[in-house]
């Protein structure tokens, strides 16, 4: 009994952590259908900022909002400069243009950072463990269930019950129905990237706390994550993003549990195995695929 | 007619190479009711989409109220009281009734004030459910849940929650049964004898001729014909011969 508690936390945050990652991709993409590859630098470059902090001997709740404030304002930046100007240009264009600003904030990340893998310290409360039952509980998992939580349920009442959330949801479905109504896909734009941004530097200080060393080359892992479980979940779709990063993090675990020792150097390739047969049975991902949030 | 509200001029364009409007003028007085009739291709949706800014004019000229729009965005427009319900009806198929209507409140504050639109929205809501009572007790429940008749009347409660002064609508009665479609008719008699200025594109004839003032006919991207509704519904045989226009809705068929 233990055991499937123990797993099911290692599910819930592994989870958590993806779902929180598809978040971020997934707003984006509902409103331009560009999966924004430029979309892990964000993480970097919030976990580097959070290095350059926390060495400088800045409190943690500082570090964290600084980080989810810079993350959202790059990513703003990226979105204004890089992607407004081509707001009706086929989505291929748009993923050219994401690789681009990757590689930009990927190569100045090197010349300010190098190439070396910085550690990021993390405060020592993380890494206690609660031992409830038989049941390991390290304060990191339980970190990032809650902050999950906080984030999900946080975007949840902004894209439900405020006005301007609703008009996002509108500009996601139709976006030339809702010019009509006086929604500029500029502006949507803008708030979009700001969310996905500020998701972005959360999830970048979890990833990278758990990982423990950031590199200039760290962003494509968590890209390749957050995109594997939008498509599982549904594309474009925020509860699809959830449960994709879910299903992501339950794949992964229960594979690891039960794969033999000598296959797992080949987990990432049966987890992606077990994805595709997913998707051949349901094409469109658990939720069903829709551009809307 | 007196001081023209909504002036189209000359107004050419099309998509691709492929001209669509080939210079079609288009005047509307304040209070006014005009229908806009044609057969299919006509450049009936195509010129709504230029009033509402969707499309651009390559030539012409959109003057509103004494402001030259032609050039404003379409999401610019509504602020100013140029509200398109498209063809299609164009719901937002995952928001709630109410959401949609709210969302067609986007502009409020530009049109009306930050302070007034507050209230505005509130407002705006009771008149929508007054003016459809079943909308107001499916609220709650997903647009695209709601039958036909009734998505249209959320097309135009959307619409209205910005408050225009000028209300496009494309081909309400798209696919309606016959009765629902005299149901869309009957409320926007009531919004015509509150005064609002509309402009009613129909492939069908009567209905719209009973309904508005004056109407032109589109042929080819070109007016054919203008005139005034009661004089155009003793042409109406004229009508059917020379442009393939139906008298009975021919929505029923579709």
């Amino acid at each position: 009994m233990t055991i499937v508690i123990q797993r099911l936390l290692d599910v819930l945050s592994v989870g958590s952590t993806y779902a929180l990652l598809a978040l971020g991709l997934t707003l984006v993409y509902s409103v331009m259908n560009l999966i924004n590859f430029a979309y892990g630098m964000m993480l970097v470059w919030s976990a580097f900022v959070a290095m350059v902090l926390v060495n400088a001997g800045v409190p943690t709740p500082l570090v964290l909002v600084t980080c989810v404030v810079f993350s959202a304002l790059l990513s703003v930046a990226v979105g204004r400069v890089a992607f407004r100007p081509f707001l009706t240009a086929p989505p291929v264009t748009l993923l050219i243009t994401s690789f681009g600003v990757e590689l930009v904030l990927q190569y100045v990340a090197l010349v300010i950072f190098g190439e070396n893998p910085r550690i990021l310290k993390v405060p020592t409360y993380l890494s206690q463990v609660y031992h409830v039952g038989g049941v390991r509980i390290p304060n990191s998992e339980l970190t990032t269930i809650v902050t999950a939580l906080i984030v999900v349920g946080g975007l949840y009442l902004v894209l439900n019950r405020t006005r301007f959330g609703i008009r996002i949801r509108a500009a996601a479905e139709q976006p030339e129905i809702a010019r009509l109504m006086g929604i500029s896909p500029g502006l949507i734009l803008i708030a979009v990237f700001a969310i996905s941004g500020a998701i972005a530097g959360v999830v970048g200080l979890l990833w990278f706390a758990q990982v423990g060393a950031i590199t200039p080359r760290s962003d494509l892992d968590p890209t390749f994550k957050a995109f594997v479980a939008i498509v599982l979940g549904g594309l474009g779709n925020a509860r699809g993003a959830v449960v994709g990063g879910l299903a992501l993090g339950a794949i992964e675990v229960l594979l690891s549990a039960v794969l033999p020792d000598a296959a797992l150097g080949y987990s990432d390739a049966i987890v992606f195995g077990s994805v595709i047969a997913i998707l051949l049975w349901r094409p469109t991902g658990l939720v069903g695929v829709s551009t809307s949030l | 007619m007196t001081a023209a509200l909504l002036q189209v001029s000359n107004l050419v364009t099309g998509y691709g190479g492929t001209r669509v409007l080939k210079g079609v003028s288009l005047e509307v007085g304040a209070g006014e009711a005009v229908a806009v009739l044609g057969a299919n291709g006509a450049g009936k949706t195509t010129l709504m989409k230029c009033i509402a800014g969707l499309t651009r004019p390559w030539e012409g000229t959109i003057v509103f109220g004494d402001e030259d729009v032609t050039r404003v965005r379409a999401e610019d427009r509504p602020a100013l009281g140029i509200v398109l319900a498209p063809e299609g009806r164009g719901l937002f198929a995952t928001l709630s009734i109410e959401e949609n209507l709210l969302v067609g409140a986007s502009a409020l504050r530009k049109r009306i004030g930050a302070r007034q639109a507050r209230a505005g929205v509130a407002e705006g809501l009771g008149q929508a459910y007054a003016l459809f009572p079943v909308l107001k007790e499916r609220r709650r429940d997903l647009a695209s849940r709601l039958s036909g008749g009734q998505q249209q009347m959320v097309a135009i409660a959307r619409a209205l929650m910005a408050r225009p002064r000028l209300l496009l609508l494309d081909e309400p009665c798209l696919g309606l049964a016959p009765k629902v479609g005299n149901d869309v008719y009957a409320a926007l008699r009531t919004l015509r004898r509150q005064g609002l200025s509309l402009v009613v594109v129909e492939e069908s004839t009567r209905r719209a001729l009973g309904f508005a003032d004056r109407a032109c006919v589109l042929k080819l991207g070109q007016k054919v014909l203008e005139g005034h509704a009661s004089a155009l519904t003793r042409d109406e045989e004229l009508l059917q011969a020379y442009f393939g226009l139906t008298s009975e809705s021919t929505d029923v068929t579709l």
